[in-house]
């Protein structure tokens, strides 16, 4: 009966004057909206790869090597370890191996229709007994086993039509084609996997390549255990297959030791540095973003008491009890988080493309799983607080105070909860400065190579030859200053090799092979050589290579050399067969980064010449416009009507490899703004309780001579005694979480005193305007309108 | 109905203690008017408040239809006060959220009245006082006059033994003064006991019995109850 008063009651007084509902309603409904999609990523983050069965007891292999007395890990394996460790240990009940073949091509079907593809693998028949997934259609074990085919997901096979299993699809790119033989349901979002369309059948490759012990480490291995086995139950038998199937004598001489170590598939993505930075930064985002929601909430509450004690006291005399009027606050709670929800709910329904943009990831993976939960109990804990807390502070108050004038200030309670929003404020708005510095710096960051007017185009599929006419034409354009080609572009991930000495059994280290490049490379990229000459072009019978500055300086710790680089040889794995194939250093050119700060390469690196055109073509423009693009793009389609070859700007690329700091100072930037506005509405509401509860008091000061900026001044320094040490807080607490998030960037922006004082200014200023502008107008009020009811 | 001794009622501050009630005795009986007159400052409202229930004395006794009720807890005093008790303020008090109806239902709401009888019971007494035609207005759309009567009507909806009154009509003028004298005259004819307090000497001379209040301390008791 008295429910369905007070709600009748409390959707009634949304609007009510004074009581700034509707304020409360959208700082609580945004701080809800921004705050629950970043839990919802965090959640997300923490739920990869769960999915699949029996997933507690799969484990990715990791080959651990110490060479030369560094320990260096691989994800990766030889073909024979998965499924060697099965055959040797009887704890493990299955295991796979798969190897990527492409990310980011395209398919063509028998009726010439073409689809993009994200990601082609080919795995063993094994791979759907570790990593189960329902399997819509074939037989995954038997289609895995025969080589030209392959299992598509749900969703490609949708692309191709009703009859996808059966027909065949081309790869144009990879000059492959392949059977579909069946299709297993879509991985979700959460996975690693989540882009995997194709897989195809490692039986297509050759045993020699598949089956090997050492060496050819391409292969992501799993192992799945028996239910009662432990991990550590491996190691004998490991060394027992070691023993029995690997060179490690031979090993032991080259200096190098091989041992595997196993990470559960659960914590492969949880575990990684960058994965657990970036979860602890948003669920302290979420956190400080709801917390905020709440303490405005709570700080107009409280500033209303004046207001409405009275209504409270009337409800009292007329025989209300304590939980009458917890009733009436808690309905009102109710009714404020309902519409909050609402609110919530239509932001992130109307901003759903940018939220799935900034969080990688769809809104409906995000939101709707066994996280769920979470919501709901996110929502209660701020229903106990802002339905529970007021009525508390709303019972307290005696009726006959309430009715004398209830005003008592609760100032001291006002001022933490605006303090707790100020630093919050000015945390967040610190911590975007630096992750906007830094994100700035990685963007702009000088690699060691000029990239400006540069594009390149990945002719993958094509013969070298073909390629060769494609730099001869291009070379005739005026607009080109420079055309060259690579097989590795400095942005992509480098595979390593092993130097040794000719006549050494020793293997010194692993560098990054940039593997050939043609004419004109490092002039086209602008990498300068410090010593030496470059390749003597048009011939790769020489057998030169050129190597980095920081391939030298190793070369001078582990094989001792002096500063004479120049004319020295090396062997290097899989370039050198044997010792009489050694390569003899031409130049030294300055270290370049390959990959990103975030990400960076950090073995030295070294290149090899070649007359056969490689397939990365890079272009360097006098001018790069849109002209000089179109003209490239239409010479290359003359030369390959058939294909579709994309120029692609090296700088975006660049950019783009940032894209995951760029997302995260764009959530950082979302969550500060969204806190800053709500603390100013805080300060607002504050500033207008303030002024109601003191207007006696101000004007009976004007009326003895306080002037407009008397009373300001009394205004501001209120506040700044609450605002400095907040942000003072706000900014100890910004640096610290930015030198954790720095981590991660081998060039990282400094963190000096300045910055952070800087930041705390900008957010005062933005304070006092606030407080001055709301002040303003009682501080030239006539004092006698403020005196009449006295 | 009403019997206090020795009352006292002190408000303390860190450095200043304030007497408002001084050793106050009393006695109203069953179906009394009684005008409770006296200076500003003099203890009138802080009196009417302990005896109201809305507050506690310091010290000394009250007994409340014959129940000690001096020194009860908030909760205690809110079950004693509920359907025993009417109140009429000065700024009538009426809860500008809830429209006529709503503000006089308030009481028979927290009674658990049925809501079929609640309403019944609305109606009536609306009629009663004149106001029927607006029961679905807010507060601030009626005159002073018509908002006192609704907060009368809704002092006397529960139907309670005792109206305490604060200068009732110290916010009309003389016409609806006088009106809402003449119903709490109706309402004491028909066995309601009221204590008023009043500046107005006219006002006054409705009750049975006038009291002086002067620093704290009943001074005279002017009148009898017959």
């Amino acid at each position: 009966m008295k429910i369905k008063t007070n709600f009748k009651n409390a959707i009634r007084n949304l609007g009510r004057h004074g009581q700034h509902n509707i304020i409360k309603i959208l700082c609580l409904g945004v701080g809800l909206a921004v705050g629950c999609v970043i839990i919802a990523k965090v959640y997300f983050e923490q739920s990869y790869d769960t999915f699949f069965p029996n997933i507690d007891r799969t484990y990715l292999i990791k080959e651990v090597a110490i060479q030369n007395g560094q320990l260096q890990e691989y994800p990766q394996t030889s073909g024979a370890i998965a499924q060697g460790m099965k055959r040797y240990a009887p704890q493990i009940e299955a295991a796979t191996r798969y190897t990527y073949i492409s990310e980011k091509t395209s398919c063509e079907t028998e009726d010439k229709k073409k689809i993009d593809i994200n990601s082609i693998i080919l795995a063993d028949n094994c791979f759907f007994d570790v990593l189960q997934r329902p399997i819509l259609m074939g037989n995954a074990k038997d289609v895995l086993s025969r080589a030209g085919y392959c299992m598509i997901n749900e969703k490609l096979a949708k692309k191709i039509g009703l009859k996808a299993v059966g027909s065949k699809i081309f790869f144009p790119q990879l000059n492959l084609s392949a059977i579909v033989g069946g299709i297993y349901k879509d991985i979700p979002e959460n996975s690693y996997m989540k882009n995997l369309n194709v897989i195809g059948s490692l039986a297509s490759y050759n045993k020699r390549s598949t089956e090997n012990w050492v060496g050819n480490d391409r292969y992501l291995s799993y192992i799945r255990l028996t239910p009662e086995a432990k991990i550590s139950d491996l190691t004998p038998t490991i060394k027992k297959m070691m023993q029995e199937n690997m060179p490690l004598d031979e090993m032991a001489k080259a200096g190098v030791k091989l041992n595997y170590s196993f990470i559960p598939v659960t914590k492969l993505h949880t575990d990684s540095p960058t994965v657990k930075r970036m979860t602890w930064i948003l669920a302290l985002l979420a956190f400080i973003l709801i917390f905020s929601a709440i303490m405005n909430y709570l700080l107009i509450v409280i500033g209303n008491m004046i207001n409405r004690s009275k209504e409270m006291a009337i409800h009292k005399c007329y025989g209300a009890e304590n939980r009458n009027i917890h009733g009436i606050i808690f309905t009102e709670g109710v009714v404020h988080l309902f519409f909050a929800i609402i609110l919530a709910g239509m932001l992130i329904f109307v901003c759903k493309g940018s939220i799935e943009d900034l969080l990688d990831a769809p809104l409906s993976a995000l939101l709707f799983n066994k996280g769920s939960w979470i919501w709901i109990v996110l929502c209660l804990l701020i229903l106990l607080i802002t339905g529970f807390l007021p009525g508390i502070l709303y019972s307290q108050i005696p009726v006959s105070v309430a009715f004398r004038g209830y005003t008592e200030n609760r100032r001291r309670w006002k001022l933490i909860l605006l303090g707790v929003q100020f630093t919050a404020a000015g945390f967040l708005f610190s911590l975007l400065f630096i992750i906007s510095r830094q994100y700035n710096r990685m963007v702009n960051d000088d690699p060691g190579y000029q990239y400006n007017n540069l594009t390149y185009i990945d002719m993958s599929g094509t013969k070298s030859d073909e390629r060769t006419k494609v730099l001869t034409e291009l070379r005739k354009s005026a607009r080109i200053e420079n055309v060259t080609a690579a097989d590795c572009l400095p942005i992509d991930e480098c595979s390593g090799n092993n130097i040794s000495l000719p006549n050494d059994d020793r293997e010194l280290f692993n560098g990054a092979d940039l593997y050939s490049v043609t004419d004109d490379y490092l002039k086209t990229m602008g990498i300068h050589l410090i010593e030496g000459n470059n390749f003597a072009e048009q011939t790769d019978s020489l057998r030169e290579v050129l190597v980095s500055h920081s391939f030298v300086e190793k070369m001078k710790i582990v094989a001792h050399w002096d500063n004479n680089i120049v004319g020295k040889q090396v062997l290097i794995s899989e370039h050198s067969q044997d010792s009489n194939h050694a390569f003899t250093i031409c130049g030294v050119y300055n270290d370049i980064r390959i990959g990103s700060i975030s990400n960076p390469e950090l073995r030295p690196t070294f290149m090899f010449y070649t007359k056969h055109t490689p397939d990365k073509i890079l272009i360097k423009f006098h001018e790069l416009t849109p002209e000089a693009i179109s003209e490239v793009q239409n010479t290359i389609k003359n030369l390959f009507p058939d294909k579709d070859f994309h120029v692609e700007n090296y700088r975006s690329k660049m950019t783009d490899l940032y894209t995951d700091s760029l997302k995260f100072r764009n959530a950082v930037m979302i969550s500060g703004f969204v806190t800053i506005i709500i603390a100013l509405i805080g300060l607002i509401g504050y500033s207008n309780d303030e002024v109601n509860r003191r207007r006696k008091e101000i004007a009976i000061r004007k009326v003895n001579g306080a002037q407009a900026t008397d009373i300001m001044t009394l205004f501001m320094r209120d506040i700044l005694r609450i605002a400095l040490p907040s942000l003072i807080i706000g900014g100890t607490g910004a640096a610290y979480v930015a030198l954790k998030w720095q981590q991660q960037f081998v060039e990282k922006v400094p963190l000096n005193t300045f910055l952070f004082i800087g930041c705390g200014i900008a957010i005062l200023a933005i304070i006092l305007v606030t407080i001055n502008f709301n002040c303003y107008k009682i501080a030239n009020s006539n004092p006698v309108n403020y005196l009449k009811g006295e | 109905m009403i019997k206090i001794e020795n009352l006292c009622k002190s408000f303390r501050t860190e450095e200043v203690e304030t007497i408002a009630l001084n050793n106050v005795s009393l006695e109203v009986k069953d179906s009394e008017f009684v005008a409770i007159m006296g200076p500003s400052g003099c203890g009138k409202s802080t009196l009417l408040n302990i005896l109201g229930l809305l507050d506690n004395p310091t010290s000394g006794k009250y007994w409340l239809s014959d129940k000690e009720v001096g020194m009860l807890k908030e909760k205690e005093r809110t079950r004693v006060r509920k359907g025993q008790i009417g109140f009429v303020f000065q700024s009538f008090n009426l809860i500008d959220e809830l429209n006529v109806a709503e503000n006089v239902e308030l009481p028979l709401t927290y009674l658990n009245v049925k809501a079929s009888e609640r309403k019944q019971r609305v109606q009536e007494i609306l009629k009663r006082m004149n106001i029927s035609h607006r029961a679905a207005h807010f507060p601030q759309q009626l005159s002073g006059g018509q908002q006192q009567r609704v907060a009368i009507a809704r002092a006397v909806i529960s139907n309670p033994k005792l109206i305490l009154a604060d200068e009732p009509t110290g916010n009309l003028d003389s016409k609806n003064g006088e009106e809402v004298m003449n119903l709490l005259t109706e309402l004491n004819r028909e066995g309601t006991t009221i204590v008023m307090v009043t500046h107005n000497k006219h006002d006054a001379t409705f009750a049975h019995r006038t009291i002086n209040l002067f620093d704290g301390q009943i001074v005279d008791s002017v009148g009898d109850f017959i």
